[in-house]
């Protein structure tokens, strides 16, 4: 078990003119489960394989534990990795492919196999040991392929993109299993995926990654309540919020939100807020998600100043939701409303904006103004 | 038939170059069979006792020289595949060839003719892939940890196909394996079956290429890069597989791959030929009718294109991969479309982007 703390890391590749990797800082507690979240190219695979050790650090330090690693052999560094189509060995049992590795590090025989039924135990694949790898479903496959992590009794897990190459269905199951696992193990997990509907499942922590450089490192809940810049906004939510462009207007004691064919008075609770950051008639960007915006009459009658007027484009039926793709004007945005409610194509919506929930940027640095009001939790229990 | 004859024709006929028999000149007894001189400004390699193959105006690297000496030998018998380290050393040998030399070499060879009496070669059975598992050492340079690391990657082929011929190169370090195409139908991979037959084949080599990356990655905890040759139909075409596998190495480490399988990427291939002549045109082209210069084509385009490609020029499909609105994407498309003149919803159009994304990271920083 143990921390792992990143301090300053750069990465530059020979011949870069720019490191893939800026003055990363993160501090991953003891038993944490901390995902890395970004696109392609965004540096996050880059980063787990320096704290694995498959790449040299450029500057900056690196610890696990109380040890500074930066030097360190990758197998001296008490970690186990787990990658994508990490296959398992098709002519060995599903005992041999778990000790595999252990018998390759010479580990004695009575302690493989205490650690193996272990494991087996662990991930609920006793009654498989003697099975070989084609007799197995996929999930048992994909248990076992953690199973010869497992057994290494690692201080931390690195995994990279684990679920990429499974279908839908399984990839939702193994999201839960490597979860259980992890509350199971209590072991320090580093987890690394371009599936943002993974990493807010999963982590305790994601840690949102652009162009090599932390956009934001907080958990699910606050990474999709305060997003702090727009790409944290655009990158996190399915479908992804909506931005319109526009500007902070005074009028009177009021400040409204306006754009063409929008006008949107604004929350008294949050003038503070506005005030403070200098955007009053600056051009900034509304972000709402599509779970703000309503179709239900009795919002819209509580509240009739968030109404926008708009024309129905595309209808999604999801089962149990549906979006639709509007245009007010040249904006276009997707809500997600109650299935049962009946829209066509070419109709026209009244959608009511919550704007207790909306998000404003900087048009110009696209920085979040810290408009949204935190969002509270409730124990339930 | 002479033995030789053969594999030289596909030699000479690959660099386009004259040969003729003649005898060994008495006055130069020192050198072994197999071996060269260079005389009267003409390069004669050794046949035997008495005979040798003249080159008259034959200007060519020495490695290129030894990667056809070795082809003989290997057809001499006077070498043995299944021993010692020759291939390994033949694959050093490509390292330092030129990607001229190395595309001569795979073009020279075809896949045609009857497998005769091949001695021990054909111990293995053809046809077949070779296989180079490279890594870098990192933070252990010993040779008793290299030499560690080869045995884990071993170990990691045993357990994968149950068996197989490898030999290790301590100078990559590189660890080489014959994989025959009959062992293919053992292996599993993910996804749906492709019903073209060939792509079957190649899409197991894919999966196999990766997955030993990953497996030898996390036994021996090296950085390995896995790569597989053209198909060996005969035993005269182990060095073309070889420059082959050194071909699909050079490209993937250019896109920073951890694996590919020779044939992957023809693309990047085409792309990989051309001097700087060739790329100032292809750069001259592909900026003709843009608004702005490519440096300054907006952020994002290159993973925007590859996202199209790969969704078909379906723009909602591409949105999604890229998890981004699909109003976004369009907007950003419609942007590209202002700087660069190419829209990426249209089908040339994607295809010169893209050979634009493939053509840009080696050389637009410098433009």
């Amino acid at each position: 078990m143990a921390r792992v703390l990143l301090e300053h890391i750069y990465k530059t590749y020979s011949g870069a003119s720019e490191p893939t990797v800026k003055d990363f800082n993160l501090d991953i507690q003891d038993k944490e489960f901390v995902v890395f979240v970004g696109p392609s190219g965004c540096g996050k695979t880059t980063t787990l394989r320096m704290i694995a050790g498959l790449e040299d650090i450029t500057d900056g330090n690196l610890y696990i534990g109380e040890r500074r690693v930066n030097d360190v052999a990758p197998k001296d560094r008490d970690i186990a990795m787990v990658f994508q189509n990490y296959a398992l060995y098709p002519h060995m049992s599903v005992y041999q492919n778990m000790a595999f590795g252990l018998k390759l590090r010479k580990v004695p025989k009575a302690e493989i196999d205490k650690r193996v039924q272990e494991a087996a135990k662990i991930l609920d694949i006793a009654h498989l040991l003697d099975r070989k790898p084609k007799a197995l479903s996929g999930g048992q496959r994909q248990r076992v392929a953690l199973g010869r992590a497992i057994v290494r009794e690692p201080q931390v897990f690195l995994m990279d993109e684990p679920l990429s190459n499974l279908d839908a269905k399984l990839r939702v199951q193994m999201r839960a299993e490597i979860r259980k696992l992890h509350q199971r193990l209590q072991t320090t997990m580093i987890y690394v995926t371009h599936d943002q509907t993974e990493a807010m499942t999963m982590g305790d922590r994601i840690c949102v990654m652009r162009d090599g450089i932390i956009q934001q490192a907080d958990t699910p809940q606050v990474v999709y309540s305060q997003p702090k810049n727009m790409f944290v906004a655009g990158f996190i939510g399915s479908p992804a919020m909506n931005f319109i462009r526009g500007e902070i207007v005074a009028d009177g004691d009021a400040f409204y939100f306006r754009a063409p064919a929008i006008s949107l008075r604004l929350p008294e609770g949050r003038y503070g807020v506005l005030k403070s950051s200098g955007v009053i008639g600056k051009p900034v960007v509304l972000g709402v998600r599509p779970e703000d915006l309503h179709d239900e009459e009795v919002f819209m009658t509580t509240y009739p100043d968030t109404v926008l007027q708009s024309q129905v484009e595309v209808v999604e039926h999801m089962g149990s939701e549906l979006y639709l793709h509007c245009s007010v004007g040249e904006n276009t945005f997707i809500a997600r409303v109650n299935p049962r409610h009946m829209y066509h194509v070419g109709s026209s919506v009244k959608l009511a904006v919550d704007l207790n929930k909306i998000h404003i940027f900087d048009a110009e640095t696209e920085v979040s103004i810290g408009f949204a009001a935190p969002a509270k939790q409730e124990a339930l229990v | 038939m002479d033995w030789w004859r053969d594999a030289l024709e596909h030699w000479t006929k690959a660099f386009g170059i004259e040969w003729m028999l003649v005898e060994w000149p008495n006055s130069v007894p020192d050198v072994p069979r197999f071996g060269w001189c260079n005389r009267d400004e003409a390069w004669l390699l050794r046949l035997d006792e008495g005979r040798a193959i003249r080159f008259p105006n034959w200007d060519t690297s020495e490695q290129v020289r030894c990667a056809l000496a070795w082809t003989l030998r290997q057809l001499a018998h006077e070498q043995r595949f299944s021993g010692g380290r020759p291939v390994g050393q033949a694959y050093a040998g490509c390292r330092d060839m030129t990607f001229a030399e190395l595309t001569a070499v795979v073009a020279g060879v075809d896949g045609h003719g009857e497998p005769r009496d091949w001695g021990t070669l054909a111990q293995k059975k053809f046809p077949g892939y070779l296989i180079a598992i490279e890594w870098t050492a990192k933070h252990a340079n010993s040779e008793r940890q290299v030499a560690e690391d080869a045995d884990i990657a071993r170990h990691v082929i045993e357990a994968m196909f149950g068996h197989g011929w490898t030999e290790f190169d301590a100078n990559g370090p590189c660890l080489l394996v014959f994989l025959a195409q009959d062992d293919l139908a053992g292996i599993e991979r993910d996804g749906d079956e492709p019903a073209c037959v060939g792509d079957q084949s190649f899409s197991k080599l894919l999966a196999i290429a990766e997955q030993l990356a990953a497996a030898v990655r996390a036994e021996a905890f090296v950085d390995a890069k896995v790569w597989v040759s053209m198909p060996i139909v005969s035993p005269h075409m182990v060095f073309s597989a070889l420059a082959s596998l050194q071909l699909t190495a050079r490209m993937g480490d250019r896109y920073n791959r951890t694996h590919g399988v020779f044939g992957e990427d023809p693309a990047l291939y085409l792309l990989s030929i051309g001097g700087s002549a060739q790329w100032k045109v292809l750069q001259a082209m592909l900026t003709a009718r843009a608004a702005q210069p490519l440096r300054d084509w907006p952020d994002g385009w290159r993973e925007l294109t590859e996202a199209m490609i790969k969704a078909n020029l379906n723009a909602s499909e591409a949105a999604r991969s890229l998890y981004v609105h699909r109003n976004t994407l369009l907007a950003r498309i419609e942007r590209l479309y202002e700087s660069s003149g190419f829209d990426v919803r249209r089908g040339e159009d994607a295809i010169a982007l893209y050979l634009a994304a493939r053509f840009m990271p080696q050389q637009v920083a410098s433009t």
